[in-house]
């Protein structure tokens, strides 16, 4: 986990169980919030899967004003990370989902 | 089989009890295929249930027939797919008569399907059309085209009444091999018809040797119509009329034979039944991608294209496996439809500005649909090369919101943008002035290129929502965007002057079409006319041309009869003008037959001294009903050009409008 922090320069990364719990972490971020939370909204993008026919959700990322959100997608777990919004967050999302593999 | 030929059961090794090969023992006869007979057996050794289809007598020692039979053998071999029937052994019994031992199938082929039960449901037509497209996406990636595509050849295992069942694809006896050494499956020669006509392709009715993956979608399109309307899109009395509607005449739309289909479908058929190879589909998997979104809400957990992962929606109430697939249910009550309000498109109301914007992220490589979606996640505008409905984007947008929303306990800001990458699409929303500009892309999207351009969009939106004061202003505007430049263009009538069929079409006519068009069309209508006038302003003479393929493009018909009785009056004429010449047709736009009929007010109905321009004599793809008003009759006459003395209309409606704060009157 600390590889991937210094790697993605990041606050915070963790890896979670699929229901959102925290399994293993690093960096100063509240990640077992994230965990929940990544955890909650991916249930509900996953649903995205069937109205767009589009197969299995792989990674995603997301950018508010103060942060941006990055979780990689795995059979039964998920990577995610947080960190200051960059200008190209797809660099660091593609990155964690190699660390993710 | 040919009528007075050998039967194959008659044959002394064929029988119920006979053992051929010493693995199979026969059961009883199946039926019959065009080239022998299918048998029940048993496999020995394995101790299963195995079909066996052997080749007739009447055509064992013909070269090319055993020849095709050996290669269907191998086809289905080499594909390898759960949606093409597998080939469990290949070779000859004991008289040499050749033989194909297949998986056993119980179930009922389309065709059967639809004899008994008529027309299927949306959501049957979607697993039909997606397991087919993965059977045949798998033989189109070893360059195996199936060229036999019919109801007959797709067989359904498991029952049909609740969408459990698996599609597999029966009969390669007539795929050709693109990648194989000079051999063809069907050992056809130029000239020769391979498949069943009323599902052939126009370059199989062609007879063309140059027939490939295309031709199966076609095919498949096809079929699709038939599952949807209970009907063949092309019929005929005999062979050569069927034929020549193949090759030459569009079908009735499928929602005037069903009008309980989505609108969506007909572009989808449009595409996918277009003549030109080139113009359809690009992939089995495109094809029923674009058909799934078509059919919109009418999709069930049934027609998922692409995987069949299990449990991953709180909605899904069962997992079973069926066979090799896994059959994914859905519990209907909670599924979210679109709101009647999201189901309208409503771009009529989006601003120009808008609609470049968005078309800026439209032309990004692999880019199927692009829309602007309001704060209450309603359609702004929207524009799809696949004919993706405006609902998705809202839909998509919608729960997108719901479930980034969750992040608020962690900070309270705004959302920027998400991203989602689905193992075979794209997903980028970008939020501006609390509307959301959401791009669909394929799984190979750019996805570096597709944010710098939604980017770009989403800071043009910015800009002009800042220039108005209001996002509200200036994205739903019809007028907001345009450069004053534009008004005082629009306000100034031509000068009268003596215009040639050669001359381009006057701007200011241009401008005044551009917004006729965006009354029943809004955004789209700019960028299709914007698209089309890339290469050039049409000149005169094929103006009226230029106007009835936009009209094509109006859905309802009265919208579609004002915009073209409006639009040929922008251009005047008059009778007894000199033929075209063909420098007259400029690249891009046909140009008007001379003998074309031509559509005409009569006199009493016609206002003022304008008159109406020539339309061609190709009818449009939707064929004009009857107007509401006095019906303006169709008469055949020469093409008119444009006359010398006529003028552009000298009194306008004029309307009030505000931009900016100031009121503006413009044309009606």
């Amino acid at each position: 986990m600390d590889a991937i922090l210094r790697e993605l320069k990041v606050r915070g990364v963790a890896h979670s169980s699929d229901t959102g719990e925290m399994l293993e972490s690093a960096g100063d971020f509240d990640v077992e919030t994230l965990c929940a939370v990544a955890s909650v909204a991916a249930r509900q993008l996953r649903d995205l899967e069937e109205v767009l026919c589009a197969g299995r959700l792989d990674r995603w990322y997301f950018v508010t004003e103060q942060q941006a959100y990055y979780v990689s997608e795995r059979s039964g777990s998920r990577l995610v990370a947080a960190g200051e919004p960059v200008k190209n967050a797809e660099v660091t999302s593609k990155a964690l989902h190699r660390s993710a593999r | 089989m040919p009528a007075n030929g050998p039967s194959s059961e008659s044959a002394p090794s064929i029988f119920p009890g006979a053992t051929i090969s010493g693995r199979f023992r026969l059961e009883r006869l199946l039926g019959r295929g065009s080239m022998g007979s299918v048998w029940l057996a048993r496999h020995l050794t394995l101790d299963v249930d195995v079909a066996v289809k052997f080749i007739d007598a009447a055509f064992r020692d013909q070269k090319d027939h055993r020849g095709r039979f050996a290669l269907e053998a191998q086809a289905a071999a080499r594909i390898n797919s759960p949606h093409v029937v597998n080939v469990l052994d290949f070779g000859a019994e004991a008289s040499g008569r050749l033989y194909i031992a297949m998986e056993y199938l119980q179930g009922e082929d389309v065709g059967k399907l639809l004899e008994r039960n008529g027309p299927l449901s949306p959501a049957v037509t979607a697993r039909i059309i997606s397991h087919a497209c993965r059977g045949l996406g798998r033989a189109h990636a070893l360059g195996i085209a199936h060229r036999d595509v019919k109801p007959e050849n797709l067989f359904l295992v498991g029952a049909t009444e609740d969408d459990g069942f698996v599609l597999k694809i029966l009969d390669f006896g007539v795929a050709k091999s693109s990648k194989s050494t000079g051999r063809d499956f069907a050992g056809t020669v130029v000239g020769q018809l391979v498949g069943s006509p009323a599902y052939m392709s126009p370059e199989q009715a062609h007879g063309s040797l140059d027939v490939d993956f295309r031709s199966d979608l076609f095919s498949l399109a096809v079929v699709a119509y038939h599952c949807l309307t209970g009907v063949v899109p092309f019929g005929g009395a005999s062979l050569a009329e069927l034929l020549i509607g193949i090759v030459s005449k569009d079908p009735v739309p499928a929602t005037r034979l069903a009008p309980g289909l989505p609108r969506a479908l007909e572009d989808w058929f449009q595409r996918a039944l277009d003549k030109n190879p080139a113009r359809r589909f690009g992939s089995a998997k495109e094809l029923a991608q674009a058909f799934h979104m078509a059919i919109g809400r009418h999709a069930s957990s049934a027609t998922d294209y692409s995987s069949a992962s299990p449990a991953v929606s709180a909605r899904v109430v069962a997992v079973r496996p069926t066979g090799t697939d896994t059959v994914v249910q859905v519990n209907p009550e909670t599924r979210r439809l679109p709101s009647a309000h999201h189901a309208d498109v409503s771009n009529h109301t989006a601003s120009s500005g808008v609609a470049l914007a968005l078309a800026q992220v439209a032309e990004v490589a692999n880019v199927l649909g692009v829309a602007l979606v309001g704060p209450e996640g309603e359609p702004v505008a929207h524009h799809s090369s696949i004919g993706l409905p405006a609902s998705l984007f809202s839909e998509v947008t919608r729960r997108a919101k719901e479930s980034i929303d969750t992040f608020e306990s962690l900070e309270s800001t705004r959302s920027q943008s998400l991203a989602l990458y689905f193992e075979s699409a794209t997903v980028l929303i970008r939020w501006v002035e609390r509307h959301a500009v959401i791009v669909v892309g394929t799984e190979q999207v750019h996805p570096t290129v597709l944010a710098v351009s939604l980017n770009a969009a989403a800071s043009k939106l910015h800009t002009l929502a800042k220039q108005a004061g209001s996002a509200e202003v200036a994205f739903r505007s019809t007028i907001s965007s345009l450069p004053e430049a534009d008004f005082s263009e629009l306000s100034e009538p031509e000068p009268a002057t003596h215009p040639l069929p050669t001359d381009a079409v006057p701007n200011a006519t241009i401008a005044r079409l551009t917004q006729l068009f965006a009354k029943p069309l809004g955004a789209v209508g700019r960028l299709a006319i914007q698209q089309r006038l890339k290469g050039g302003r049409p000149t005169l003479a094929v103006y009226p041309d230029f106007v009835r393929w936009l009209s094509t493009l109006i859905e309802d018909s009265t919208d579609r009869e004002e915009f073209l009785i409006g639009a040929l009056r922008l251009v005047p004429h008059s009778e007894g003008t000199p033929p075209v010449p063909p420098s007259a047709k400029s690249a891009g736009f046909a140009s008007a037959p001379l003998s074309a009929p031509r559509l005409s007010l009569p006199e009493a109905s016609r206002p003022g001294p304008e008159h109406v321009a020539p339309v061609a004599s190709a009818a449009p793809r939707s064929a004009l009903p009857a107007p509401p008003r006095p019906a303006p009759p169709v008469e055949l006459a020469s093409p008119s050009l444009p006359s010398p003395g006529a003028t552009e209309p000298t009194t306008k409606a004029k309307k009030s409008v505000l931009y900016r704060g100031r009121k503006i009157e413009v044309d009606e």
